[in-house]
C-alpha cells in the first residue's frame, strides 16, 4: 500500500476519526433542527430527537469500542508470528545439525528459556485485547505419594512478587484449588477444558471457588486456567486417557475484562501449541531427520 | 527391524482404511519411493504425485507396497526416555534445587533407552 493510502487508512481506522464524524453528524443534525423548528420547537420532535440522539450515541460507543479490538486483534498477527519464530527457531536449534542435543539438562534449560518468550509474548497478546495488564503462567503438575501438585515453572515477568517470600505447592485434584480441578474436567458444551472467572472474589462469595494462594486477590481477580496436555490414542476413558504436562493460566487485576469467547480458544489454541512443542524438545515424539 | 517412518506412516494409512491389502488395488510406487532422498524436495515431489494421483482417482482406495529405502536418522528418539512426570520434576528441580531432586529419587522411572 503507498504511504498516503496507508496513512489515510490508519486515520479512518482510528476510533477517535469514527468519534469526531459522529459528534460532527450530530451537531450538524442540531443545528439542522433548530433551523427549522427554532421558534416553536414542539414536544414530539424534542423527544424523537433526543431518545434518537442517545440511540446513536451508544451505536457510536460501541462500534468506536469494536474498532478498537479490531485494530488490536489485527496487531496479534505479528505476536503469533514470533511466537511461532521462538517454537521454530529453538527446535532447529536443539535438532537440526549433525550433533543434536540429546541431554536433558541442556534441553530443559532451552525448554525454559523458550517458554519464557512465550509467555511474554502470551501476557502481550492479551493485555492488547483487555486493554489491561495481565500476567501469564505456566504450572507443572508433579506426582509425590500418588498425589497430584502444581509447581509454577515460567511467569511473563521476572522475579514476580507472586514468588516471594514462599512458593505455593498447589494439591490438584483435591478440591483446595477450583482452577485447577475445573479446568481438567472434560465439557460436554463443546468448549475446550477450561476454567473461567470475571470475577473470583464474587465466584468466592458464592463457595464456588477456593484457592491456596491466601489473598489472591490482591495479585489477580479474574483468570482462564487450560490444561497442557494431549490426549493419549486408545486410553480414553480411562484414568491415563491425557498425557497431562501442566496448566497455562492468564488472569489480570481487572474485573469482567477476560472473556469465555475467544479469550478461551485463543489460549487453549496457545497451550495445545505449547504441549506439541514440549513433547518435542523432551522427545515425546519420534521425529525423522535427513 | 525397525520400520521406517513412511512404512509406518503407509501401515496406519491401511489400517485406517479397515480393509485387508490383498483385496484393493495395489498402487506400485516404486519409481517414487526409490527417488526419496535425504533431501526434503524430494519427499515433495513424492508427496505432490500423489496428491496428483488422487486427485485423478478421488474414489480409489489405495495400498502401498512398501519398498526399502535410505537410512533415516532419529535424532530426537536419542532424547533419554522418561514420563512426563519425571520431566517435569527435572524442570523444576533445575530451577529449584534440592526440594524436587529428592521427589525425582522416589519417582518410578521409564527404561531409559
Amino acid at each position: 500500500m503507498k504511504l498516503t493510502t496507508q496513512k489515510l487508512s490508519n486515520i479512518t481506522a482510528n476510533p477517535l476519526f469514527l468519534v469526531g464524524s459522529g459528534i460532527s453528524s450530530i451537531a450538524a443534525f442540531m443545528f439542522y433542527l433548530y433551523d427549522k423548528y427554532g421558534s416553536a420547537p414542539g414536544v414530539i420532535s424534542s423527544i424523537t430527537f433526543y431518545g434518537t440522539l442517545a440511540v446513536l450515541s451508544l451505536g457510536y460507543v460501541y462500534s468506536a469500542r469494536i474498532r478498537s479490538e479490531n485494530i488490536a486483534l489485527r496487531g496479534l498477527s505479528e505476536v503469533f508470528f514470533e511466537i511461532n519464530q521462538i517454537y521454530r527457531d529453538k527446535l532447529r536449534e536443539q535438532f537440526c545439525s549433525d550433533s543434536p542435543v540429546t541431554d536433558p539438562e541442556n534441553l530443559l534449560a532451552e525448554e525454559e528459556l523458550a517458554l519464557k518468550g512465550v509467555c511474554q509474548r502470551i501476557a502481550a497478546i492479551f493485555s492488547s485485547v483487555t486493554n489491561r495488564r495481565c500476567m501469564v503462567t505456566i504450572k507443572l503438575v508433579t506426582s509425590e505419594e500418588r498425589k497430584c501438585f502444581a509447581h509454577t515453572y515460567v511467569r511473563s515477568q521476572e522475579l514476580c512478587n507472586r514468588d516471594t517470600p514462599d512458593r505455593i505447592k498447589y494439591a490438584v485434584g483435591s478440591g483446595a484449588n477450583t482452577g485447577f480441578d475445573t479446568a481438567l474436567a472434560k465439557r460436554s458444551d463443546g468448549l475446550p477444558s477450561h476454567f473461567y472467572s470475571a470475577n473470583l472474589p464474587a465466584l468466592e462469595k458464592q463457595r464456588g471457588y477456593s484457592n491456596q494462594r491466601q489473598h489472591y486477590s490482591r495479585h489477580y481477580r479474574s483468570t482462564i486456567v487450560v490444561p497442557i496436555r494431549g490426549v493419549n490414542k486408545g486410553k480414553e476413558s480411562t484414568p491415563s486417557e491425557f498425557d497431562l504436562i501442566g496448566f497455562l493460566c492468564v488472569d489480570t487485576m481487572s474485573l469482567n475484562r477476560l472473556n469465555e469467547g475467544y479469550h478461551l480458544f485463543m489460549i487453549s489454541a496457545l497451550a495445545s501449541q505449547m504441549y506439541n512443542f514440549m513433547s518435542l524438545m523432551r522427545g515425546k515424539y519420534t521425529v525423522f531427520v535427513g | 527391524m525397525d520400520m521406517t517412518l513412511l512404512q509406518r506412516t503407509i501401515k496406519q494409512f491401511i489400517s485406517s482404511q479397515h480393509t485387508d491389502i490383498d483385496s484393493v488395488e495395489l498402487l506400485h510406487l516404486a519409481d517414487i519411493i526409490a527417488s526419496i532422498s535425504k533431501n526434503s524436495n524430494e519427499w515433495n515431489a513424492a508427496a505432490t504425485l500423489l496428491a496428483a494421483d488422487h486427485e485423478r482417482n478421488p474414489g480409489k482406495r489405495m495400498a502401498f507396497r512398501c519398498y526399502p529405502t535410505q537410512e533415516l536418522k532419529s535424532c530426537i528418539n536419542e532424547v533419554p526416555r522418561m514420563s512426563t512426570l519425571e520431566w517435569n520434576t527435572r524442570a523444576l528441580a533445575r530451577i529449584y534445587g534440592a526440594e524436587f531432586e529428592e521427589v525425582l529419587n522416589h519417582q518410578p522411572r521409564e527404561a531409559h533407552k
